[in-house]
């Protein structure tokens, strides 16, 4: 990076420090801490639930995904919509005019203890991991333009994190989270522009997308209903509402945010601010992935984009291999350049054939290379995080790389801050105050808040360590979800949508349901969306006939 | 919704006063946009694979 760029990062993360730690005077009791006193305005609890999901994971690894997989990533979320029109008539007024702080605190009133305890240790385990994720993210990406240790750079974007949320609370998050989506989107269409103008003189951005085309990067929908498809038209629009019912009606990290709102209609206002923007944000952030493709058709860019373990290869004893199949990959560019300046300018099928054999050709080579990464270092090699990054960090023009950069750091800050804030939450809510201390005054409390998220602070930044080695991050992301988000999800399709069950019913459903998300995620090759059906289906099912069992004589 | 009596057609909200048909109404506007919206983008990107591709 040049000198401005780091100026550009400097100063931006500066700013958000600082103005995060200033609303540590609107802090000096429990409620302002964690639910700012609930006033915040709707446009920013909003732009905050978009935020706290768009992480740096979004930045890298969507754009990623839009360069190996074109479009189709999109269909993710198109139960989203739904989700949220379905949420703003249930769980916010519900949850909003129950003025609570978590909504696990529902569950005890609504059931029992242990079924509150046991789904917020379930939301502390898999936010926690998650979290983890989103930090490893961007600390991939600085230690290999920095050079530094990965535990190092972890620790360089954990630190500041814990603080500002630590000491500043949920102000500090949501007005970061402002920020950041102002910053990601700014620093998105920059990128867009960029890639544009980098086309070849003499071609349109139109023909230029034919030959995404031929690549099958522009392919968006794909209607099969197959189970074994990771992501088609049925797993977005069914399987996904399941996931998004969950993650923002039961999962503390969102409910949170929108508990912050000054009323249940400013609550739902800051929903429907995802249910417009999410799906056209998201398929933009993929269409700057296609562009990235097309823009390493007509640029020589590296064979392999993960450079880490490179040198070490170079200088072993697969040097020689490796440097043959970078010949190999220089004179596979050339044909593919050529073949895809061809098809741009003709069209036709002889082209179209030939652009495809090309493409199959660099493929091949690409492929072979990172195997022998991955047999020479005998640990996983994945190549599509870094796609982008090299992109921004190589072609992008001075000033825009650095604002891009900082973007990437905030949204890992803003995103992980609002999670550590609701593990903070969880931590003290449903079990510090409730089982270990439930007596102490609201200093204590505010206390016990900030080492809260300073413990898990820690704790993320050591899994964070660990989480890297992991194949695409976000796919990381939502299967640790997929894991529990179904099964919460049936506890609160038991709470709120039937008065028949009961606490024991929803225990054991619980457990029922995360067994049956097991067997199926062990016996099958369901993909992980439609194991939050799974587990929502078989908590509600499960947790009825329990407590069908269970209800006294009389009530039966 | 079981236990707190909004869930009903003809229930009230508690707070307002406003009946829950009288809100989901209010919402209705909105919900139909949302629809919209989602549906025009799925249209736009199928019409964007189907061209391109």
């Amino acid at each position: 990076m040049r000198v401005i760029d780091w100026l550009v990062v400097a100063a931006y993360l500066t700013w958000v420090i600082v103005d995060g730690l200033r609303m540590s005077r609107r802090t000096k009791e429990m409620e302002g801490y964690l639910l700012a006193s609930r006033s915040l305005p709707w446009w920013a609890v909003g732009l905050s639930v978009m935020a706290t999901q768009l992480s740096a994971i979004t930045m890298t690894s969507t754009t990623g995904q839009g360069y190996a997989d074109g479009l189709r990533f999109v269909q993710f979320y198109f139960g989203l919509p739904i989700a949220m029109i379905i949420l703003s008539v249930t769980v916010v007024p519900f949850f909003m005019r129950a003025r609570v702080y978590t909504a696990y605190e529902y569950l005890e009133r609504r059931f029992d203890l242990k079924t509150r305890t046991l789904t917020a240790v379930l939301f502390l385990i898999s936010r926690g991991l998650s979290c983890s994720v989103i930090i490893a993210a961007p600390a991939l990406i600085l230690s290999i333009i920095l050079g530094w240790n990965l535990t190092l750079t972890v620790l360089a974007i954990g630190l500041p994190t814990v603080l500002y949320t630590m000491i500043g609370g949920v102000q500090a998050v949501t007005w970061t989270d402002v920020k950041q989506m102002g910053i990601v989107v700014f620093g998105i269409l920059a990128a867009v522009a960029v890639l544009i103008l980098g086309l070849p003189d003499g071609m349109g951005l139109g023909s230029a997308l034919h030959v995404a085309g031929a690549a099958g990067k522009m392919q968006a929908l794909d209607f099969r209903f197959d189970l074994t498809q990771k992501y088609t038209f049925w797993s977005g629009m069914i399987g996904a509402v399941f996931l998004f019912l969950s993650y923002f009606g039961c999962d503390q990290s969102q409910v949170q945010r929108y508990l912050t709102a000054k009323s249940v209609q400013q609550g739902r206002q800051s929903l429907f601010v995802s249910a417009f923007v999410k799906i056209p944000l998201q398929a933009l952030i993929l269409f700057t992935g296609v562009l990235v493709f097309l823009f390493f058709l007509f640029n020589r860019g590296p064979m392999l984009f993960n450079s880490e373990p490179l040198e070490g290869i170079k200088a072993g004893p697969h040097a020689a291999e490796y440097a043959a199949m970078e010949r190999e990959y220089d004179a596979a560019f050339e044909v593919r350049r050529e073949a895809a300046t061809a098809l741009a300018g003709r069209g036709d099928d002889a082209s179209r054939a030939a652009f495809l054999a090309a493409d199959q050709a660099v493929r091949d080579v690409r492929s072979r290379a990172s195997a022998l990464v991955r047999d020479a270092t005998h640990a996983n090699y994945a190549d599509v995080n870094y796609v982008f990054p090299s992109f921004v960090l190589n072609y992008m023009p001075a000033g825009l790389t650095g604002l891009l950069i900082a973007a990437i750091f905030l949204a890992a800050m803003s995103s992980s801050g609002g999670e550590l804030n609701s593990l903070a939450t969880t931590t003290v809510i449903d079990v510090y105050r409730r089982h270990l201390k439930p007596d102490a005054d609201d200093a204590h409390y505010l206390l016990v808040s900030k080492l809260a998220t300073a413990g898990w602070g820690v704790f993320v930044c050591i899994a964070a360590v660990y989480a890297v080695q992991l194949g695409s991050l976000i796919e990381v992301v939502n299967r640790y979800g997929s894991y529990f988000y179904g099964s919460i999800l049936g506890v609160f399709i038991l709470a709120i949508g039937t008065k028949r069950a009961n606490g024991h019913g929803a225990f054991v459903g619980l457990i029922g349901g995360m067994v049956a998300v097991g067997l199926v995620a062990g016996a099958t090759k369901v993909e992980f969306l439609w194991l939050n059906v799974v587990g929502a289906v078989a908590v509600t099912v499960v947790g009825l006939i329990v407590s069908a069992l269970t209800r006294p004589a009389a009530a039966r | 919704m079981a236990g707190t009596g909004t869930t009903g057609t003809t229930g009230t909200t508690g707070t307002t006063g406003t009946t829950v048909t009288d809100e989901r109404a209010r919402l209705a506007p909105t919900f139909v946009a949302i629809v919209v919206v989602q549906l025009a983008v799925i249209l736009g990107l199928y019409w964007v694979g189907r061209y391109f591709g």
